[in-house]
């Protein structure tokens, strides 16, 4: 896909992350938007690894975390298989945001906001070439009452650091920063909602009419 | 086996991983608990390997540290103790006491090391240490394997040196695109490896052995130490929902064709691998090794680009150095590290291809500053480091904390200097800038030329040699010793027939000469032709970076003309006349070239670029208090307001703050005494987050309506809060906090602040934090943007 078809397609998305109506930026917020993206790409080093496993193995790898998990519990219900996801954006990404930081932090900002929408997209794309057939939308521990200390014990059993560098931080962070492990359940449609965000409540986004998700 | 390896073909075991899972090793179940749990499985996995030809047993240890065991159900050191000794009795089963090795295998720890992470080097080194304390007295060797962060595989290296005798074995994964996960090339892989004083360097895990022949071959042609190199089964494809290796045993032997006979001492398997793969190897590998003839060479490296300073012309950024700059000096005394940062990342963008760091000033602990600063900088500049100190202490500390191979300025031709710092060198793996003067500075070539040879000489005794030296053939101010200017040309020519690389600070020359600039020139060109290497100059000089360039066309390193063209295709040539000039005409050129934006002007569109010289002229006509209160402050006020009606975004009200912070400190120049900040607030992002830009947004949104910020960065230990309130008596604190996870170490920090009397307002903000959260953990304020901070502060008079 071409440097611009990939910008358009998630330019959107990152005004949302950054609180910006997309139809009101000027032509001088666009471009530089646009030559801060080139710096995005050039530092990208995205890397990608599923892994198929039973609902039950999964279950299993910390029954104690899972087991406490009713969206869990409601997302994968009726599937017998999911495909855990880790895709990552790789370190460069962060140290280029650490120097535009140092510089020029307007321009750090929309480079954070753009490497987040584009970790989404190329997962989106990664996911695409799987050809899943029905299967639930892409959820990540920390989603719902989804325990978020479930990155750590999917990292060490998958071997994620050693394959693709997405590394365990404190406090059930991931490093690189742009890095997601996400699963799927297959065998059935499930569209993600906004229900049951934490932030729903107090949600800055829903607050200027902008929204992650349809419901 | 010191004896054999480099010599006769050693051969390491296969997969482990694999073989337990093939086993009834189920998903999320930790291997190491089967050295206790399953003895017998782990001593016939051994076995197998030893009946297949192999000559190491890597125990069952790989991911044996505290951090990664904290879930088994054993102490790590057990489970390490039970693995060396399923090693031990497998060879003894066998009757392979005698010549077979138990290679304590260990991996990476899981996390990445500050700064990019949050785990210090300082506890790295611990829990490799506690790995290989355990067991030194009954292990071979140490391998460490598949490691993708260079800085990790450091601490673990010094970790092994400092406790154990055995031999080092190193092996790192690389990708595709021939660079480990954390950025590290082969060549800078080899050359803080080498340094560093490994007994072999090798490739392991994430590729089969075809996709991995790049960077075999660069080991083979770059390396001075055995290469060791264990491939996967190829490439994991997805069988029947399961992950398979494609290769057969003779699939990968022919796929080694290539390399088999180009030197590899050590080889063995990795993912995917099995007995059968080290039986195929050990009948086809040649028994002796061919020996690799591979030159010399100086070069430093971080931790992911090697600089040579043997081949042209690589420039050494001087300008982070507090001498004469008062700037700097205050910055380095007040802990402000912005400043430094920023002037590494200018000189890296001009083109600088190393960087000086001196951080010595009266009252200042060097070596405590220097262990702060190397991360900080190398997290933002990928060029090596050269660590500029007098002291040996501060030296170490540099070295011992900094990624990559360092260069080290500098030893001079005095014995205790050499004595105290070649040690240093030699454990860290650095090279080593040696002054050619000793008591006094000598005014002939060959009085420098004798020290050089001194401080060679000296080095052999340490195990260095002339690649792991550079000779500083010394500038003297010509204004002062003319003639030695052209015995400086001389040392050069003369150190450069030795083989030798050398640098010189060159802006020294023209010291109390009037266009100083025309001097430096003159002189580094005639230096460059001389041999000099390594320009310590300031590369924003343009007029010195020029020279180098057309230097490089004329002497046929830039072939094609192609750095050339591409610096230099854009300016203008004028024929000028140098006239005398004054400060207020050269002011006033550049205001007029600024066209009729006023300041106003530039803050809301954000011209950080063009508000300097804008703001210069003004100050011309206007005082500057009335330029603050009647234009900065208005317009930056007007920002705000345009922000919190939706009319502008946070990118540009981040950009117009940035410009009116420059603004500000062109103001402030104008100024006889400072003018009063406001503040101080404290920010820092809490213990345990290291996610930052939330708090940066703000610090850069308060700093530009005149608050003085004391930043204590991210993931700040609650201690460190407490201390700095304390220290810096702020008027208020601001925590950030990104993660749910977090906010706990909020409260905690908020609890403490509380405990300690604290009675200014705490305010609290960053992603997961609402009004409510911020009430359940005790905090004032919660403010949700940077704007609104700043509002909240100017309600609350701070």
């Amino acid at each position: 896909m071409e440097k611009n078809e990939i910008f358009n397609r998630i330019f959107p998305t990152a005004c949302r992350y950054m609180r910006v109506n997309p139809l009101k930026v000027d032509e001088d917020f666009n471009q530089r938007s646009l030559k801060v993206f080139d710096s995005l790409l050039e530092n990208v080093r995205f890397k990608g690894q599923h892994e198929f496993i039973s609902v039950e193995d999964l279950m299993n790898v910390d029954k104690e975390l899972t087991s406490g998990s009713e969206d869990l519990t409601f997302y994968l219900e009726g599937c017998k298989d999911v495909v855990i996801f880790a895709t990552t954006l790789g370190v460069n990404v962060d140290a280029y945001s650490k120097k535009l930081q140092a510089n020029d932090m307007g321009l750090a900002v929309i480079y954070d906001a753009l490497a987040s929408a584009l970790l989404e997209f190329m997962t989106d794309e990664y996911e695409d070439e799987l050809n899943l057939g029905a299967h639930t939308f892409r959820f990540a521990p920390g989603y719902g009452d989804i325990p978020i200390a479930l990155n750590y014990i999917i990292i060490d059993a998958l071997s994620i650091s050693k394959k693709i560098g997405i590394y365990k931080a404190s406090n059930n962070m991931m490093l690189p920063q742009k890095s997601m492990i996400t699963i799927c359940g297959l065998g059935k449609e499930v569209a993600p909602t906004c229900a049951h965000c934490i932030r729903l409540k107090s949600c800055s986004l829903r607050k200027d009419n902008l929204r992650c998700y349809n419901s | 086996m010191l004896q054999l390896l480099g010599k006769k073909t050693l051969f390491f075991d296969g997969g482990m991983g694999t073989q337990l899972q093939a086993n009834g090793l189920s998903v999320g179940a930790i291997p190491e608990e089967l050295n206790i749990d399953r003895p017998e499985l782990i001593v016939m996995i051994h076995e197998n390997y030893l009946k297949a030809g192999a000559d190491f047993i890597t125990t069952n240890t790989f991911g044996a540290n505290a951090h990664k065991m904290a879930r088994a159900k054993y102490p790590n050191t057990e489970m390490i103790k039970a693995a060396v000794k399923n090693a031990d009795d497998a060879r003894k089963n066998l009757g392979r006491e005698k010549d077979s090795y138990i290679a304590l295998d260990i991996g990476p720890i899981g996390e990445l090391l500050a700064p990019i992470g949050t785990l210090s080097f300082d506890d790295a080194y611990d829990l490799f240490k506690e790995q290989i304390v355990c067991v030194k007295d009954d292990i071979d060797c140490i391998i460490f394997e598949t490691f993708g962060d260079l800085y990790e595989l450091k601490a673990g290296v010094l970790a092994a040196k400092e406790n154990c005798d055995k031999p080092i074995f190193v092996s790192m994964s690389f990708d595709k695109s021939g660079r480990t996960l954390t950025g590290t090339n082969p060549e800078t892989y080899i050359n803080v490896m080498e340094g560093l004083k490994v007994s072999a360097i090798g490739v392991n895990c994430s590729l089969g052995p075809k996709e991995l022949e790049p960077v075999i071959r660069t080991l083979l042609e770059k390396s001075h130490l055995p290469v060791l190199i264990q491939p996967n089964a190829g490439l994991p494809t997805l069988k029947d929902g399961k992950t398979v290796f494609e290769l057969t045993p003779e699939l990968f032997i022919e796929a080694l064709a290539n390399v088999m006979d180009e030197g590899i001492a050590v080889i063995g398997g990795c993912c995917g691998t099995t007995p059968d793969f080290i039986k195929i190897e050990k009948e086809n590998f040649p028994v002796d090794v061919k020996q690799r003839d591979v030159p010399y060479r100086t070069a430093v490296s971080s931790s992911t680009t090697t600089v040579y300073l043997d081949e042209s012309v690589r420039v050494c950024g001087e300008r982070l150095n507090p001498t004469g700059k008062k700037k700097l000096q205050a910055a380095l005394r007040e802990e402000n590290y912005d400043m430094l940062i920023s002037e590494a990342i200018a000189q890296e963008d001009a083109g600088a291809k190393v960087l000086d760091v001196n951080v010595g000033l009266p009252g200042i602990d060097e070596a405590a500053v220097m262990r702060k600063i190397i991360p900080m900088l190398q997290e933002v500049v990928s060029i090596p480091l050269q660590i500029d100190s007098s002291s040996p202490a501060a030296i170490e500390a540099a070295c011992r904390v900094y990624n990559g191979k360092p260069l080290i300025n500098s030893v001079n031709g005095k014995d205790a200097v050499m004595e105290a710092v070649f040690p240093v060198a030699v454990k860290y793996g650095g090279v080593v800038i040696g002054l050619a003067l000793s008591e006094e500075v000598p005014k002939l070539c060959e009085e420098r030329v004798a020290i050089a040879e001194k401080i060679i000489e000296k080095a052999k005794g340490y195990g260095l040699t002339k690649k792991d030296l550079v000779i500083d053939c010394l500038t003297l101010t010509v204004s002062a010793q003319q003639a030695e200017a052209a015995e400086t040309l001389k040392a050069l020519k003369v150190v450069t027939d030795m083989g030798l690389s050398s640098t010189l600070g060159v802006s020294n020359i023209s010291f109390g000469l009037p266009n100083r600039p025309l001097v430096n020139r003159t002189f580094l060109t005639l230096a460059m032709h001389s041999g000099l290497k390594l320009p310590i100059i300031n590369p924003l000089d343009r007029s010195l970076m020029d020279c180098i360039d057309a230097f490089n066309v004329i002497s046929n390193v830039d072939v094609g003309c192609e750095q050339y063209i591409k610096n230099q295709e854009n300016v203008v040539v004028q024929t000028v006349t140098v006239t005398k000039t004054d400060g207020a005409a050269s002011g006033n050129a550049g205001a007029a070239a600024a066209g009729t934006k006023d300041v106003g002007f530039c803050i809301a569109k954000g011209l950080k670029d063009e508000i300097t010289d804008i703001t210069k002229a003004e100050l011309e006509k206007t005082d500057a208090m009335v330029l603050i209160n009647e234009t900065i402050i208005p317009a930056l006020n007007k920002v705000g307001r345009d922000y919190d009606s939706g009319k502008i975004f946070l990118p540009q009200l981040i950009q117009a703050a940035e410009t009116a912070k420059v603004a500000f400190a062109e103001v402030q120049k104008h100024f006889t005494v400072s003018s009063e900040k406001k503040g101080p607030v404290i920010l820092c992002t809490v213990e345990g987050d290291i996610h930052d830009i939330g708090k940066n947004i703000v610090k850069v949104v308060c700093e530009s309506y005149g608050y003085e910020i004391i930043d204590l960065g991210k993931d700040v230990p609650v201690d460190s809060v407490v201390d700095a309130y304390k220290e810096y008596h702020p008027k208020a604190i601001g925590l950030s906090a990104l993660m749910t996870t977090t906010v706990e170490n909020m409260k905690r920090t908020i609890a403490a602040l509380r405990a300690n009397d604290c009675d200014v307002p705490i305010l609290v903000g960053g992603a997961v934090l609402t009004d409510e959260i911020a009430k359940e953990i005790n905090a004032d304020y919660y403010t949700e943007d940077a704007m609104s901070l700043v509002n909240l502060l100017k309600e609350l008079n701070v």
